[in-house]
C-alpha cells in the first residue's frame, strides 16, 4: 500500500535518531525527567530562535490545540476554516460561545478577516492550510486580528519548513498570539508525536504542566533530530522539488493543480470516484467529499518511486 | 443471503441524443420516431460485469426490465411482474410494489429522475436504493457516480447508508420555460465513502452525519424561543428538529410549529401569511438542497418573496450538515423578487452542529 493520504515525511528521521532512541530506550522503567525536558526546550528555542520561556511542548499538535480549546475556548467564538483538521475542536462546543468555520472557495480561498474583527474569539489557523496548500492570512490581516477586539490567534504552522512563511517574530510583540509546530513532517517523526507552541506572554504559565506526558525515547529523538538540521534541509528540499514534479505531472494529466506550500498538493480532478479506484490500486490518498467540494482531494508527497506509481495509476484511469 | 431487485427503464435515456428533454410519456414515442436507440442495456451490464460478491439473490422484473441482462451471468434469480410491449411508468411502480412485498435487502434500479421518482413513490426510505444513471435528465443526486462505484456499492452493501434526494424538473416553471429543479424526496443509499477514509481520517465527517443532524436539532430546541411561529422548510434535518418536539412534520411540506406545537400542517403562502400576521413574531428555519445550495425558491415556493419580506433576514435559520452544506461553494435563492433577493445575499451562518456554524455566502 502507498499512502498518500496522512502528509507524512516519505524519507526516514536523520540516522542519528535511532541511536538517541536507542539510549532512551535503556531506561524505559524511568519516568522523563526535568533535566531531559529542559534539554528539549533549549534545542527547540534554539532552533526557533525565541527565549525558552516561549517554549511549551506537549505529545501532539491535537493535545496542544486541545489544552488550548480547554483552557481559553470559554465564552469566546472558536473560528476556524473550513476546511481544516483539527480534531480536538468538535469539544469547544460544549464550552465555547459558538464554533464558526469559513469556507474556503476556490480558486483564490480568500476569506474577509474583517468580519472577524472585534469579536472575542479564538481564531485558529492552520499555515499553511491543509487541505489547500495555501498561506490564508497575511502579516497585515493577522496583526489586525492581534490587535482587535479580545481575540486570541493560534497559527499552526506544521508545514512551516515547506513554507518558508512564520509569524514567530511577531510573538514577542503580541502576547495574545502563539504558534504551533511540530516535528512530525520535515524532521519525520510523526511515529513520535513532539509538538510545540511558540507562546506569547499571555499563553505563558496558564497550562498545567504537560511537557512529562512526552515520553522518553521521543524526547531523546526530537533533540538529536534538532541538532541534524541539515539532514531536515536536505529532506524538505527533496520533498519540495518532488512536490512540484508531482505537480507538473499532474497537470500534464489534465487535472487542476493548487499551488502549494507545504508537503502535499491539492487536486480538482473529473476522474470519477478517483480515490476509490487508487485505493483499488493499493494507493491512498485523502477525499475530501465528505467535509468540503466534491472532485477535490489532498495527495502527500510521497518519493520519487511513489509518486511515479501514483502517476502512472492515474494515465490509466484517464484512458 | 442479500435479495437484490432490479428494475431497468429500457426506454431511459433515449431521448438525450436525439434533443429531447426526457423519455417521460409520450417523449418516448416521439425518441423512437427520431431513431432514438436503447442505452440501458450497457449500462447496467457494465455494473453487473464488476460485482464479485456471491450471496446475492436476484429478483428482477421481467424481460428487458431486468431479467434479460441477469441471464448473460450466473446469478441466482427469480423473475417477477408482467410487461407490455412498451413499459410505463406504472410497470416501474407495480414491479416495485411486488418487490417489497416480497422482501428485497435492497433495489437496483437503472433510469433518470423520472424513473427515481417512481422508484422514490413506492419505497419512500424505507428500503435502501442504488441508482444507475441512464437517464436524460439526472438533477438526483442519488445516482452513483459510474459503474464502478455502483458496483462497490452492491459489494460492500452493509449496515451504512446516507440519503440522497430525489430532483426533478419542475414542471409548473418549465411551462414558465424556466429550466428548475425541484425536490420530490429522499431515498437511502449504501454509504461507500466510508471506506475511503484513511488511517488518518481525513474525512469521517460523513460517518457522523446523522449523529450531526440531531446535534443540530438539540441546538435548535435549546435556543428556541417561545411566544414565535416557525416555518419549518422541508428536508430531513428540519424533521428531525419537529421529531425532538414529538411532533410529526411532513417531510417534503411546510408547517409551524407555536411554543411547541404544530399550528400548520403542509401549508401555502396564504396560511403562511395568516399565521405570521395571528402570532406577530416569525422565524424561518431551513436547510439548503444538496448539490445546488437553494434556500428559497426550489423546492419550498411555499415560503414566498413577501413571507421572506415580512420575516426578515435576521430571522431566517439556516440549519445543514457540514457534509451537505461542505460541499457548496454558496447557498442560492431565486424568489422571483429581485428586492428580496438582494436583502437576503451576503454573508449568513448556517447551524452544522451544537454551538457549531459555518459562514457561507448566499447568491442569487
Amino acid at each position: 500500500m502507498i499512502d498518500l493520504s496522512s502528509n507524512e515525511n516519505p524519507y526516514p528521521p536523520s540516522p542519528m535518531v535511532y541511536s538517541a532512541v536507542a539510549l532512551g530506550l535503556n531506561q524505559l522503567n524511568r519516568y522523563i525527567g526535568a533535566e531531559e525536558i529542559a534539554m528539549l526546550r533549549k534545542a527547540l528555542a534554539d532552533y526557533c530562535e525565541v527565549s525558552e520561556e516561549c517554549i511549551i511542548a506537549g505529545p501532539g499538535t491535537d493535545f496542544l490545540i486541545e489544552k488550548i480549546v480547554g483552557c481559553f475556548a470559554m465564552g469566546r467564538d472558536v473560528i476556524i476554516l473550513n476546511p481544516s483538521f483539527f480534531k480536538a475542536i468538535d469539544r469547544a462546543k460544549h464550552i465555547a460561545r459558538r464554533i464558526k468555520r469559513l469556507q474556503l472557495i476556490p480558486p483564490s480561498f480568500r476569506v474577509e478577516w474583517d468580519s472577524v474583527l472585534g469579536t472575542s474569539a479564538l481564531v485558529i489557523i492552520d499555515h499553511p492550510n491543509n487541505p489547500t496548500g495555501k498561506c490564508i492570512i497575511n502579516r497585515t490581516q493577522l496583526i489586525g486580528l492581534l490587535e482587535s477586539g479580545n481575540s486570541l490567534v493560534i497559527i499552526d504552522e506544521a508545514c512551516f519548513e515547506f513554507s518558508g512563511e512564520t509569524f514567530v517574530d511577531l510573538v514577542e510583540d503580541y502576547p495574545n498570539l502563539a504558534i504551533i509546530r511540530t516535528l512530525d513532517k520535515a524532521f519525520a517523526l510523526a511515529g513520535l508525536k513532539v509538538s510545540y507552541l511558540i507562546a506569547g506572554k499571555f499563553f505563558q504559565n496558564k497550562f498545567s504542566s504537560f511537557e512529562w506526558l512526552i515520553n522518553r525515547p521521543a524526547c531523546a529523538a526530537a533533540v538529536i533530530a534538532l541538532e541534524d538540521k541539515a539532514y531536515a534541509k536536505n529532506s524538505v528540499d527533496r520533498i519540495v522539488h518532488e512536490r512540484e514534479r508531482m505537480r507538473y505531472k499532474l497537470e500534464e494529466l489534465g487535472m487542476d493543480v493548487a499551488p502549494s506550500q507545504a508537503n502535499f498538493l491539492l487536486v480538482n480532478s473529473t476522474i470519477p470516484d478517483l480515490a476509490l479506484e487508487l485505493r483499488k490500486k493499493d494507493i491512498l490518498i485523502g477525499d475530501l467529499s465528505g467535509m468540503w467540494l466534491s472532485d477535490y482531494y489532498r495527495i502527500s508527497v510521497g518519493n520519487r518511486e511513489e509518486i511515479n506509481a501514483l502517476i502512472k495509476a492515474i494515465e490509466k484511469l484517464s484512458n | 443471503m442479500v435479495t437484490v431487485g432490479l428494475i431497468v427503464n429500457p426506454v431511459a435515456g433515449m431521448g438525450g441524443v436525439v434533443g429531447l428533454k426526457g423519455t417521460d410519456g409520450e417523449m418516448y414515442r416521439r425518441a423512437l420516431d427520431l431513431g432514438a436507440q436503447p442505452v440501458t442495456a450497457a449500462r447496467i451490464k457494465d455494473v453487473l460485469s464488476l460485482i464479485t460478491r456471491k450471496d446475492l439473490r436476484f429478483l428482477a422484473a421481467k424481460g428487458i426490465m431486468g431479467e434479460d441482462y441477469l441471464k448473460e451471468y450466473s446469478f441466482d434469480y427469480v423473475a417477477i411482474g408482467r410487461i407490455g410491449n412498451e413499459t410505463t411508468a406504472e410497470d416501474t411502480k407495480e414491479i416495485a410494489r411486488q418487490m417489497i412485498a416480497r422482501g428485497i435487502d435492497l433495489l437496483i434500479f437503472v433510469g433518470g429522475d423520472g424513473t427515481a421518482r417512481d422508484i422514490l413513490d413506492v419505497v419512500g426510505m424505507d428500503t435502501p436504493v442504488i441508482a444507475i444513471p441512464s437517464g436524460v435528465k439526472m438533477f438526483s443526486s442519488v445516482f452513483a457516480l459510474s459503474a464502478h462505484a455502483a458496483a462497490e456499492m452492491i459489494n460492500t452493501y452493509g449496515d451504512r447508508f446516507t440519503e440522497k434526494e430525489v430532483l426533478d424538473i419542475d414542471e409548473e416553471a418549465f411551462r414558465d420555460n424556466r429550466l428548475v429543479s425541484k425536490l420530490y424526496g429522499y431515498v437511502k443509499v449504501p454509504d461507500i465513502e466510508h471506506l475511503l477514509q484513511s488511517k488518518k481520517a481525513a474525512s469521517n465527517v460523513k460517518a457522523e452525519t446523522e449523529e450531526k443532524k440531531h446535534e443540530v436539532a438539540e441546538y435548535i430546541v435549546k435556543n428556541i424561543e417561545s411566544n414565535v411561529v416557525y416555518i419549518l422548510g422541508p428536508g430531513t434535518t428540519i424533521k428531525a428538529i419537529a421529531e425532538l418536539f414529538g411532533v410529526a412534520k411532513t417531510l417534503l411540506g411546510v408547517d409551524a410549529l407555536f411554543d411547541g406545537k404544530l399550528v400548520g400542517i403542509d401549508i401555502g403562502e396564504k396560511e403562511i401569511l395568516a399565521l405570521i400576521e395571528k402570532y406577530g413574531r416569525a422565524k424561518i428555519i431551513v436547510t439548503p438542497i444538496g448539490g445546488n445550495g437553494f434556500i428559497f425558491g426550489r423546492g419550498s415556493k411555499q415560503i414566498s418573496a413577501e413571507v421572506l419580506r415580512l420575516v426578515g433576514k435576521e430571522n431566517i435559520i439556516v440549519v445543514s450538515t457540514l457534509y451537505k452544506v461542505g460541499a457548496l461553494e454558496c447557498l442560492r435563492i431565486d424568489t422571483g423578487d429581485y428586492e428580496v433577493d438582494k436583502i437576503l445575499c451576503g454573508k449568513i451562518n448556517v447551524v452544522i452542529g451544537y454551538n457549531e456554524e459555518i459562514v457561507m455566502e448566499v447568491r442569487y
